[in-house]
């Protein structure tokens, strides 16, 4: 039977039609997404990325793992530990159908997006994400002292994603401190602000961090993030106009926004 | 059409290469994390989450579906994630009041929206969040992305009299909330006389 379609459908496509639409610079972000997907994970096994990869890959890198666990755990005369064991149960990519991963939110360099909430769960075998180098590609030692800014955004974006909230709050505190002029420092603000808010419970500190980021940087990656994030601090601070006139700006900057429903409904129940 | 065109492989590249299957089906993905997430870096990011995982997904692809209904639903299910973690976010301080039919009360300041296609971009986004996760995906696919009946049985693995039990639903509660809106009320008046 042939499928029609109705003046329903029609005009929601059409209504999504410039969201859909390819934007100027799609295929330069194309281009650099594959690249970045094809790039093998830093001591990891490579992806299927140079040509036609064979299935029994990822069970050669078990086997592989396995050699080289039992050969350190003889010749350290102790059992392996728990987290090279974990390593060995790490699963293939895929065996069976798409397997999906969720991967830790990190910014290319240019561009820098709210990481999302700590996922203390996640496997620790997880294989790392063969995307370029960023800030919050962080190492695991937490004794490490990081020497730059990358390197401090990383290890507060890591601490905070393992619910080290203090540690979190002062390494983004530290990294603000000593290189205020960096991209990770300015980038950070958010973040940090996100966990002052809700974690936190430091509205005022919040707020702070929030405008320091928006007046920094008012047109950055981050500034729908920033616009809602000030505005729900207002609102804990007991400032309902404030908060009103936050989420104005943000309607006015973000029609569209996500959080457009949200500020609609703040700003009528904060109407007086 | 939810495929749009894209390149040939360049002359002497193969084509069967992650390379070359990549470069096939990274606009749709785009496309597909778009229409879920809007546009901007949330979608941009998913996209390549999506790239990520369908190369690690590769090794395992056993051709039950064509390669591009295989990255579509990884697509799918990344932006859908990370959709909804920005929406849990949203919610954590701006918990939003459900009625019984699923109708989002007061979410609305139907005057701000800057157009009819804007107003009935909110709905659509809106309904999203409400619906059962297989009747919004439905949706998505059918009304925002143009699949076919075929193209979203074979996304979401299931038969096609399922997919259209979901879309019916799915268009029931769109419906509802269109007969709602000034504006866009027409639609659904002229839906039902179709």
């Amino acid at each position: 039977m042939p499928e029609s379609t109705d003046r329903l459908e029609r005009a929601v496509a059409a209504a999504f039609d410039d969201v859909l639409a390819a934007q100027p610079g799609d295929e330069a972000r194309l281009a650099a997404m594959i690249a970045a997907a094809l790039k093998p994970p830093p001591g990891g096994p490579p992806p299927p990325g140079g040509g036609a990869a064979p299935r029994w890959w990822p069970k050669l890198v078990g086997v592989g793992g396995l050699v080289v666990v039992v050969a350190s755990w003889i010749s350290a005369g102790a059992g392996p530990t728990p987290r090279a064991l974990s390593g060995l149960a790490a699963e293939p990519p895929a065996a069976t159908g798409p397997r999906v991963v969720v991967p830790e939110r990190e910014p290319a360099a240019p561009d820098t997006h709210v990481a999302e909430d700590p996922q203390p769960n996640r496997p620790a075998s997880r294989p790392a994400r063969p995307r370029p180098a960023g800030p919050m590609s962080a190492p695991d030692d937490p004794g490490e002292r990081p020497g730059d800014p990358d390197a401090l955004l990383r290890a507060a974006n890591q601490a905070r994603r393992a619910r080290r909230f203090a540690e979190a709050d002062r390494l983004y505190t530290d990294l603000q401190a000593r290189f205020p002029d960096s991209r990770a420092a300015r980038t950070s603000r958010v973040p940090h602000a996100r966990l002052l808010l809700d974690t936190l419970v430091r509205p005022a500190d919040a707020l702070a961090a929030f405008s320091a980021y928006l007046a920094a940087d008012p047109r950055g990656t981050l500034s729908e993030e920033a616009l809602v994030g000030r505005a729900e601090a207002l609102q804990r601070l007991g400032r309902p106009a404030d908060a009103r006139d936050a989420w104005r700006s943000l309607l006015d900057r973000f029609p569209e926004s996500v959080h457009a429903p949200t500020a609609h409904r703040q700003i009528a129940e904060a109407r007086p | 059409m939810l495929i749009p065109a894209h390149p040939p492989a360049p002359a002497g590249r193969d084509a069967t290469t992650p390379e070359a299957v990549l470069r096939a089906v990274a606009p749709r993905l785009l496309r597909v994390c778009r229409g879920v997430l809007g546009p901007g870096p949330d979608a941009e990011d998913a996209a390549q989450d999506s790239l990520i995982a369908l190369v690690q997904a590769l090794p395992g692809f056993r051709g039950d579906s064509s390669v591009e209904t295989f990255a579509t639903r990884i697509a799918l299910r990344t932006a859908w994630r990370a959709r909804e973690r920005r929406t849990q976010r949203v919610q954590r301080t701006s918990p939003i009041d459900e009625g019984a039919d699923g109708v989002v009360a007061g979410v609305f300041d139907r005057s701000a929206a800057s157009s009819p296609a804007a107003e009935l971009r909110l709905i659509v986004s809106s309904l999203l969040g409400v619906l059962p996760t297989v009747q919004a995906q439905a949706l998505l696919l059918r009304f925002v992305l143009g699949c076919s009946l075929q193209e979203i049985a074979e996304i979401a693995d299931v038969p096609l009299n399922t997919v259209r039990s979901r879309i019916r639903l799915a268009r029931e509660a769109l419906q509802r909330r269109l007969a709602h809106d000034d504006r866009l009320r027409v639609l659904v008046q002229e839906d039902e006389v179709a």
